[in-house]
């Protein structure tokens, strides 16, 4: 029996969570989702599990989503990291690619999910 | 015309907000799945006072909505704004009806400031990726109040000469309308000027 796909989502939005983990369980893959609100509880959790993916928010109080990307790769360097935000300014987008990160803009459409999730 | 911005810089704005608005209206439309009808964005250059009068005029009385302050080579306050009695409605087409009405109440904020959250980025984004330029955006606020409680949280500044550029947008199946408004801070308009020239040099070529 395939593992479950260990997702790690960071958002500083309640309903931007719940609207990707909603998406998410749509992908038909077997998953098991963790949250944080901030970049300090990502940080506590990419410490004591090991995640596949991790979608993590641009804009957050205390650390932006590319910094935070930035102190996770020092912990789990294979971890995948997507950035996922409405702030779709090409400066943004360069600087996550440069980060290593993969990009969504939001609204996140459930086909970009599919890919991600299944790719 | 306005004594800041020529004819052309000014058409060039309308239509940059134009496009802005368009993809923040796409997105919009892919969250409450409906047809999303906009208007020509306005574009006028007001004192405070004249920004209080113009929202009197055109906005309900009771109000709720996001705000999002913004910085870079132009600074302002973006704002969505709702007739406040509307607000949960709205709350309720984006995360959908399985959920309870107290669950509903309780997600109203931060619903609210999500959507405005992804319209105002949307729209900031578009206008700055035109222009070649950089806008960094605060987190939204979501808020409630009256006209006067909105420009209070809109205009810190009580000398601003400000540009409100106002695009009213409706859902087609569902008789609900709203407004996006920029309130820029004209006082550091050089770096806008620059960017519209730019833009401007780049459309007609050498």
């Amino acid at each position: 029996m395939p593992q479950a796909l260990k997702i790690l989502l960071v958002d500083d939005s309640r309903v931007a969570r719940l609207t990707l983990k909603h998406l998410i369980k749509e992908c038909g893959q077997e998953v098991e989702i963790q949250e944080a609100a901030n970049a300090d509880e990502a940080l506590d959790l990419v410490k004591e599990h090991t995640f596949d993916k991790a979608l993590i928010d641009y804009n957050m109080p205390g650390r932006d989503g590319i910094e935070l990307a930035s102190e996770i790769q020092k912990i789990q360097p294979d971890l995948a990291l997507v950035l996922v935000t409405a702030n779709v300014q090409d400066a943004i987008q360069e600087r996550a690619a440069q980060q290593g990160m993969k990009f969504l803009g939001k609204p996140v459409t459930q086909e970009q999910l599919n890919q991600l999730i299944n790719s | 015309m306005s004594p800041i911005f020529s004819d052309d810089e000014q058409e060039t704005i309308v239509e940059l907000m134009n496009l802005g608005v368009g993809r923040a209206a796409s997105a919009l439309s892919q969250l409450v799945k409906d047809e999303v009808l906009l208007s020509v964005p306005k574009v006028d250059f007001v004192q405070l006072d004249t920004a209080e009068d113009t929202f009197k005029q055109l906005l309900p009385k009771s109000l709720a909505g996001v705000t999002q302050a913004f910085d870079g080579f132009i600074s302002g306050k973006a704002a969505l704004i709702f007739p406040e009695e509307r607000s949960l409605e709205l709350v309720r087409i984006v995360v959908g009806n399985e959920l309870s009405a107290s669950e509903i109440s309780e997600l109203e904020q931060d619903t609210l400031a999500e959507l405005g959250n992804i319209l105002l980025n949307s729209c900031l984004a578009s206008l700055a990726n035109l222009l070649k330029r950089e806008i960094n955006t605060s987190l939204p606020e979501a808020y409630s109040g009256d006209h006067k409680k909105m420009l209070e949280i809109l205009c810190d500044q009580k000398d601003s000469l400000i540009m409100l550029v106002q695009i009213d947008f409706s859902l087609r199946q569902r008789n609900l309308q709203g407004y996006l408004a920029f309130i820029i801070d004209l006082r550091s308009a050089d770096g806008f000027h620059i960017a519209l020239q730019e833009y401007l040099a780049d459309l007609l070529g050498p």
